[in-house]
């Protein structure tokens, strides 16, 4: 299956339509879709991808075209950089520069 | 007369499920989508239906009749009916009857009732022999499908009658409305529940548990797939003329006994004779309508009552004398509910064959000739003989066997109605001759099997080791087929539940036991379709979302998982976004004074936070279902100590920051935490929690509880969590938020990036005694609150600043019920400031009191909801609908024991400019925490000069125009 595929299943799977009935030029949140339905379908992408897929990106590339050439890039590895460790330390960063 | 709970109009909206109902709904939830319970009621019109009238008139009788517009749910693992309001659909269709007659009711979210029309489809001219040209103008048919949960046979003459009267009504165009019964079903069904006698059951279970079940006729299929029917059936009736009914009933006046026993007796002649038994029981379905208040009543009452039906007595007139003795004393046992029978009787099926005698017919009416039921292609018992009067008032009757094709072939319904009406026939003429001397004319398709012994399971040996999964299911099996007595010894991966000794209620029990052990869904339907402990270990691997990590403990409370709510599943949604989620964690932080008593101060943390479910909730997507839910059995968080007064002051702000801001996993830990900080001077607590647990008003609740046990008090009952509430109508808010811009413009010094940021800090002024005096006092006489007329106040500073006379800010409503309840029930609303058209403060006031008003009249409606009809195309670079919150703070609460409450700096934003307006002895005290990373300080401070400014203006002259002149 190409990745274009997976991304239509994903899409199907979340918005609970067929894999025929996914647009693939129109964003998930006009498509019927809602915040928690993107973590449905960032759980599923993130199983056919290497990437460090975050549920931002989703939002950022919002169509099935755009998912699936977003994750066919084949941009550098990220950094596995745990998200929330670095939120935290900014935090405390913050709070050592203030206090 | 028995010291029983009288049968009374209670008016409630919710109630139980009488025992009739729940047979009907356990049977439906175990089989959804499934048409063996639909009643389609088949009307051949003389002429033309009027559909609009027929629809009004269909509201009257649903308005009437409450069970006609009832919904059924579970609450708190307790089935309920729900009445709702009369609605139904009337539409002309062209589609095949017979399709519509077996579409299936979802009993969950639609009334039981729905009509159809068909424009000039009866060509039967059958009954208009006299008219010539009827053939010509053919009728109009109507369908009238009810599920069997809200109706039986004998509700149908009231039913009836009640449309005839209102459809008359409405064509006249009189008021259509139909006086209201005395009680409604509601009523039965709460009284049924409350006058069950166990005593009765049992002691009926114990006459019954002697006689051998297992009624096979010959010819019957055997093998596995016939072990549990098919529910897929045929039809074949009979006539039954008005001259062998007139012998019946002086046959039965002979034998003193009625003449469904003179049918019974008949029938059960000829299913001894075609079974080989001498000995069985058939199910009576009996009106059990015991009471007078309910014979008018449109609802499902009937009952099955096993009969023990033994082939004693020479004549049939000694068959009568016998039979006559038990059906009176079944009379007794109408109201013994026949699952609860069928579930004292474990291990064996109860009654696989029925008789109804169905006395009471629908009436015909000028408008229609009497309704007739049509097929559903269905079988409700392996079995079914219904006698019913024939409508037309001739004394002629027909009959009804309905059978399971899966049981048996289709030509035993023609044989088997033969056979019963060639022996009626013969035992009128000759009620004493010997019954041996007659020959039924077809008999048994096949030589009857001998009775199996029963209780003995055909199993074959599993050889196979059953993997995690499936001794999960077997635990299952075993520990629901042990509360009706099964003994289960070796189960392997083919064993069979229903071979085993279990039923369909049972079945039940045991998926919802799944849930709340296992915390996982599985749908009966799923399992019933292969009862087996493989199938049901392969629906639990299916419905287990990852592996268990081993993170739980003992159990201590079981749950089901609940649906967590709206406000819930965003914040579920931003905890996954990694910038975002240390914004959504509640930490407080007090210093308690040195001497309070660490342990015992320890000791009461625990108490609190061991007795609120909330506290100990974990959350999941879950795929199936689509959405947040939650279980609360896991074991409570528990306070620790450090000792912290050696150290250094970096050392104890970085570990304070680290209890205040480190996420929790949601799906695994438990989401608060608490640490006695020992410090030189104070003992300070740290209590962080989540927000999807816990709102402002629930951390000072557990304060306060902590205070009490800590000085030895007592506490009262937790006040049980937010529900999941359904989802308010969006519409009328969303009209009067529309137009307004989902941004702010902000006096930002740096620009926004691509992701939200959270770290904040917070600037405030106090508004002297004399201006805040003032400006409450000005906003008072508008009706408006102090906290209103803060946020007017900062759309004109805002407005000062820029071009934008339109705003939207979100605001906190409390949303919950009790000042108690520990968990998260706030909800955001919007509010809009619109300071267009150059209004004076006085009456920009008055917009924003009128603006809150409308807010608040729809404060159910959950933001999510605003959001995707106001800025659905929201990105993470911002909150959605406006960047800047306001609230109104609380100076009242202090911590007890002596505690300080301690400022939090940093703090998490969850939007870039906070606003909180809260009213102090010194006066209005504003502060505001905004993002660092979008605003230098400066600019803060000198915004709440603005701030100050304009409010002075305000309560200089209030009639003054609000904002600067522009040219427009």
């Amino acid at each position: 299956m190409t990745t274009l595929d997976h991304v239509r299943e994903a899409w199907a799977e979340a918005l609970d339509i067929t894999t025929d009935d996914v647009p693939l030029d129109v964003s998930f949140f006009d498509a019927g879709g809602n915040s928690l339905l993107l973590l449905l379908l960032w759980e599923r992408l993130t199983e056919h991808t290497t990437r460090d897929l975050k549920a931002a990106d989703l939002f950022q590339h919002s169509t099935v075209l755009a998912q699936s050439e977003f994750l066919d890039a084949d941009d550098e590895p990220v950094a596995a950089a745990a998200a929330p460790q670095a939120s935290r330390s900014g935090l405390l960063g913050r709070a050592r520069r203030d206090g | 007369m028995t010291d029983q709970p009288a049968l009374r109009a209670r008016g409630a909206r919710v109630a139980p499920l009488s025992f009739a109902q729940e047979r009907l709904w356990l049977v439906d939830a175990a089989a959804p989508g499934s048409p063996l319970y639909n009643v389609p009621l088949y009307f051949r019109w003389n002429g033309t239906v009027d559909v609009d009238a027929l629809r009004f008139a269909l509201l009257a009788v649903m308005a009437r009749h409450e069970v006609l517009r009832t919904t059924y749910a579970v609450v708190d693992g307790d089935r309920v009916q729900v009445v709702g309001e009369p609605r139904i659909r009337v539409a002309v269709v062209d589609h095949d009857p017979a399709t519509e007659a077996r579409r299936a009711f979802d009993l969950a979210t639609e009334p039981p009732v729905r009509c159809a029309v068909w424009r000039g489809l009866s060509t039967d001219s059958t009954d208009s022999a006299d008219s010539a040209d009827s053939a010509d103008s053919a009728d109009d048919t109507v369908l009238l499908t009810i599920h069997h949960i809200a109706v039986d046979g004998w509700s149908l003459p009231t039913l009836v009658a009640d449309l005839d009267a209102a459809y008359d009504a409405v064509l006249a165009g009189r008021d259509s409305t139909l006086p209201a019964p005395s009680i409604q079903y509601a009523d039965f069904a709460a009284w049924d529940r409350e006058t069950f006698d166990p005593d009765l059951l049992a002691g009926r279970a114990a006459e019954l548990a002697d006689v051998p079940s297992g009624l096979r006729l010959g010819g019957a299929r055997t093998g596995p797939d016939a072990a549990l029917g098919t529910n897929t059936g045929a039809w074949h009736q009979f006539p039954i003329a008005a001259e062998t009914r007139a012998a019946v009933d002086e046959l039965a006046r002979a034998v003193r006994a009625t003449p469904f026993v003179v049918f019974l007796a008949v029938y059960a002649e000829v299913l001894s004779r075609w079974s080989g038994r001498e000995e069985f029981l058939v199910g009576a379905v009996t009106a059990n309508r015991t009471r007078v208040e309910t014979e008018d009543l449109v609802g499902f009452f009937v009952n099955t009552v096993p009969l023990r039906c033994a082939a004693k007595g020479r004549t049939f007139a000694q068959r009568c004398a016998q039979l006559r003795g038990e059906a009176f004393r079944s009379m007794t046992y109408q109201r013994v509910p026949y699952d609860r029978l069928a579930a004292a009787l474990p291990g064996r099926g109860l009654v696989e064959v029925g008789f109804a005698l169905q006395n009471m017919p629908a009436p015909s009416s000028t408008r229609w000739s009497a309704p007739e039921v049509l097929p559903t292609g269905t079988a409700k018992w392996d079995v079914l003989l219904v006698l019913e009067d024939t409508p037309d008032g001739s004394g002629a009757m027909f009959g009804t066997l309905e059978f399971d094709l899966g049981r048996y072939p289709a030509e035993l319904g023609g044989r088997l109605a033969a056979d019963y009406t060639a022996l009626l026939d013969h035992v009128l003429s000759a009620p004493e001759a010997p019954l041996a001397d007659f020959a039924l004319p077809y008999g048994p398709l096949a030589s009857p099997e001998p009775l199996a012994r029963p209780g003995i399971p055909d199993t074959e040996p599993d050889t196979h080791e059953l993997t995690g999964h499936e001794k999960r299911a077997a635990g299952l099996f075993r520990e629901v087929l042990a509360e009706i007595g099964a003994r289960v010894a070796d189960l392997g991966r083919n064993s069979n539940f229903f071979m085993l000794g279990g039923h369909s209620l049972l079945a039940m029990t045991m998926v919802e036991r799944a849930a709340r052990h296992h915390g996982i869904a599985v749908r009966p339907s799923d399992f019933l379709a292969e009862p087996t402990v493989a199938r049901l270990g392969a629906l639990l691997a299916a419905g287990e979302r990852g592996p268990d990590t081993g993170h739980t403990t003992t159990q201590s409370e079981p749950t089901e998982p609940r649906p967590a709510t709206s406000t819930q599943q965003r914040f579920w949604f931003l905890d996954r976004i990694p910038e975002l989620r240390s914004a959504y964690l509640v930490p407080t932080i007090v210093d308690f004074p040195a001497g309070v008593g660490v342990d015992r101060l320890r000791a009461a943390i625990d108490t609190v936070l061991a007795r609120h479910p909330m506290l100990r909730a974990r959350f999941r997507l879950d795929r199936k279902l689509r959405c947040v839910v939650y279980t609360t059995d896991a074991e409570p968080a528990r306070a620790t100590v450090t000792d912290a007064r050696g150290w250094d002051a970096p050392k104890l702000d970085d570990h304070i920051a680290e209890l205040c801001w480190t996420p929790f996993d949601l799906a695994r830990e438990t989401p608060v935490r608490a640490e006695i900080v020992l410090l030189p001077d104070s003992a300070r607590l740290v209590l962080c929690a989540h927000h999807m647990v816990v709102d402002g008003a629930s951390v000072r609740v557990l304060l306060d509880e902590i205070g009490a046990v800590t000085e030895g008090r007592a506490l009262a009952e937790p006040v049980p969590a937010a529900e999941s509430r359904p989802e308010a109508d969006a519409d009328e808010l969303v009209t009067a938020l529309r137009g307004a811009p989902t941004d702010v413009w902000l006096p930002r010094d740096h620009p926004r990036g691509d992701a939200q940021a959270i770290e904040g800090t917070t600037r405030s002024i106090t508004l002297s005694p004399d201006t805040s005096a003032t400006l409450r006092a000005v906003a008072a006489e508008t009706g408006a609150s102090t906290f209103l007329a803060a946020a007017a106040v900062l759309a004109v500073t805002l407005a000062r600043r820029g071009d934008q006379r339109d705003f939207l800010f979100a605001f906190p409503w409390s949303g919950r019920d009790d000042a108690c309840a520990v968990g998260m029930f706030v909800n955001t609303l919007i509010l809009r400031v619109d300071l267009r058209g150059d209004p004076t403060w006085r009456q920009l006031l008055d917009r924003v009191r009128a603006a809150a008003a409308a807010t608040y009249r729809a404060a159910d409606v959950s933001f999510d909801a605003v959001v995707a009809a106001l800025h659905p195309e929201r990105d993470l670079s911002r909150p959605p609908i406006t960047p800047v919150y306001v609230a109104a703070g609380d100076d009242t609460w202090r911590p007890p024991l002596g505690g300080r409450q301690l400022p939090l700096d940093p703090v998490a934003v969850k939007y870039e400019l906070e606003l909180t307006a809260t009213e102090t002895a010194a006066g209005l005290d504003i502060s505001i925490a905004y993002q660092v990373d979008l605003f230098d300080e400066a600019t803060i401070t000198s915004l709440l000069a603005e701030f100050d400014a304009a409010t002075t203006a305000l309560v200089t002259d209030p009639e003054a125009p609000a904002g600067e002149e522009k040219p427009s």
